[in-house]
């Protein structure tokens, strides 16, 4: 006989308690599950975004927290492409804007000649001929949200414009979004001359190293602006530090309703067994080994309830996915990581949850415990 | 003349901010190899004295000594216990989902001893008692006999020094009692090991080499047979 196997004959002496502390546990690492997995699948949509279009850098002017960065005046380009190694510099402008009964979509304008529009696939249609033509292409997704389709108006805020082309974008967030010439979202949104975000592309074969003093440069010369690359821009982004603020808050009260689950489990487990640790004390066990049999119960109970809880959490991604409100803007990440996470946050719940009845249990008198019926 | 094992001095034990006075000053010695019983009514405080020869409790006044040196300043009890005595209850204290052959093996965790080692053991000493064909019972389904069996399997798991058992057959008919004094008795007399049983039963106490009566937390006599 194992130690082990007196932990799991112990646990199996109240199986629907255990059943259900393993079902609570399962619930709280569930919810981890899924909103870190939207969360990190909403900021690599991001990132993916930055890639597709082929930007080494992205430059914006620090502001305070909001959705999308300030806008600033679009001559500044000309200044970064004077800098080393800087190939290509193109402004685009980027809003929320709530379109007709859609919900707040994203809506980019980007300069009709610019590198952004080679990663794009144009499914159907074309793209705007001109910066005067009234003209939007949309996303796949964008397309299915807002039931429209090639030659349809679209109202956004005071304009309307006609559905041009729709196309499809390997990075998910741009799937979702509207795209029109740099000039037209200027003028609806009455940023003349401005823009939000400044992407940079280097020459090709340009090292990290050579990246990274770009950067600095940019930092050090161009005081109140900010340099970010893909990855970085994504995590800075306000929008999605959003979203991971909410959903670590969200995971961090289902794990402590969790962790209380399973102290009340285990605290009952002890009271129920005073007279038993008494036994095993009087015998000769010593009070660390009946803090490791505690610990390794509740271990036991949480580490069932993370895979159980993992498997909840990915079935709850795939229906979180199918929403309205998410369909083609979000993928959750499934990823080993996320496992990994998943089971080390629940074996962390157990020796929480476990601990207190651990130290009560092995603190316990042999003889007072002996007596106890 | 043998090695003393367990010197008693002036030992008194009390209760409730010494409102309650279990032991009101006990003074012996327990030789190696000795079977002694200790023998007095209910509440006179032999299962008070058990308790505190077996390091299970602390003297409110007075010390015991084992092997010349206090139990006060043994540092870790668990481990004084584990390695040296071994106990046997009125109530079995059997754990209800281990079968028998786990229930003797469990003080074995103490030792540095492989599972499989510890399996062999367990087995040995239950076939020892009688039991080599109840190794995978459950205590619920085992007689009260059989249950003390597995006790006395259990308390000489880990070879102790000093066997101490508070009313072993205070739970059982008198053909089980009897079977079961027999069974300590032979340990006794094959392993030589020391032996102190509580009891209010003259019946029992009979079965020892000596006899310390107890009456209201004062031995009263002291005889060898």
């Amino acid at each position: 006989m194992s130690f082990l196997t007196i932990v799991f004959k112990n646990l199996l002496r109240r199986r629907t308690r255990s059943l259900l502390t393993i079902a609570g546990i399962a619930i709280g690492i569930a919810a981890v599950v899924a909103l870190t997995s939207i969360a990190w699948g909403f900021e690599k949509s991001w990132e993916q975004a930055y890639r597709a279009r082929g930007t080494d850098l992205v430059v914006t002017k620090i502001t305070s927290q909001s959705p999308m960065p300030a806008p600033f005046n679009e001559k500044f380009a000309a200044d970064l492409l004077k800098l080393p190694r800087v190939k290509e510099v193109s402004g685009l402008l980027t809003d929320l804007i709530s379109i007709e009964d859609a919900p707040t979509t994203l809506v980019f304008g980007w300069a009709l000649d610019s590198f952004l529009w080679d990663h794009l696939k144009v499914v159907k249609g074309r793209k705007p001929s001109g910066d005067d033509e009234k003209a939007v292409v949309i996303g796949t997704v964008a397309a299915d949200m807002l039931r429209k389709s090639i030659g349809a108006k679209i109202h956004i805020e005071a304009d309307e414009f006609t559905i041009c082309g729709i196309f499809e974008s390997t990075a998910l967030v741009e799937n979702g979004a509207v795209i029109m010439s740099l000039r037209q979202l200027q003028r609806v949104t009455e940023n003349t001359g401005k823009v939000n975000f400044l992407n940079v592309k280097l020459e090709p074969g340009s090292t990290q190293e050579q990246v990274e003093s770009l950067r600095k440069t940019i930092k050090e010369r161009f005081a109140g602006f900010n340099a970010f690359t893909s990855s970085e821009v994504a995590q800075s982004n306000t929008a999605i530090q959003a979203a991971k603020g909410m959903s670590w808050a969200t995971s961090l009260i289902a794990l402590i309703v969790g962790a209380v689950g399973v102290t009340n489990t285990m605290l009952m487990s002890v009271f129920e067994r005073i007279h038993e640790i008494g036994i095993l004390l009087a015998i000769g066990w010593r009070r660390s080994r009946i803090v490791r049999m505690i610990l390794y119960e509740s271990m036991a109970l949480s580490f069932l309830g993370g895979l159980a809880g993992v498997a909840l959490g990915f079935v709850a991604i795939k229906v979180i996915q199918t929403t309205p409100m998410i369909h083609g803007k979000i993928e959750g990440e499934i990823s080993a990581a996320l496992f990994g996470l998943a089971i080390l946050v629940a074996l962390a719940l157990g020796v929480f949850g476990g601990l207190y009845p651990a130290v009560r249990g092995s603190r316990l008198s042999p003889t007072a415990a002996l007596r106890y019926e | 003349m043998s090695a003393v094992l367990i010197e008693v001095r002036d030992v008194q034990r009390s209760f409730d901010e010494g409102r309650v006075q279990a032991l009101r000053g006990a003074d012996f010695t327990i030789e190696e190899g000795e079977f002694a019983a200790i023998v007095g009514p209910s509440g006179c405080g032999k299962s008070t004295l058990l308790q505190l020869l077996g390091a299970l409790d602390e003297p409110s006044e007075g010390e015991i000594l084992f092997r010349g040196k206090s139990l006060l300043e043994i540092p870790d009890l668990c481990r004084f216990r584990a390695q040296t005595i071994g106990f046997v209850f009125q109530s079995f204290h059997l754990l209800p989902t281990l079968t028998a052959l786990e229930n003797v093996q469990i003080p074995m965790f103490e030792m540095p001893w492989s599972a499989a080692e510890r399996r062999r053991r367990a087995t040995e000493l239950l076939k020892s008692v009688g039991l080599g064909e109840r190794l995978h019972h459950l205590p619920p389904k085992m007689s009260g006999g059989e249950r003390q069996r597995v006790a006395i399997a259990r308390s000489l798991a880990n070879e102790p020094q000093l066997l101490l058992a508070d009313e072993p057959t205070g739970n059982l008919d008198s053909a089980n009692a009897k079977r079961v004094m027999e069974h300590l008795q032979s340990i006794h007399q094959q392993r030589g090991m020391t032996m102190v049983v509580v009891t209010h039963d003259w019946n029992i106490a009979n079965f020892a080499d000596r006899v310390i009566r107890i009456l209201d937390g004062r031995i009263i006599s002291d005889n060898r047979t």
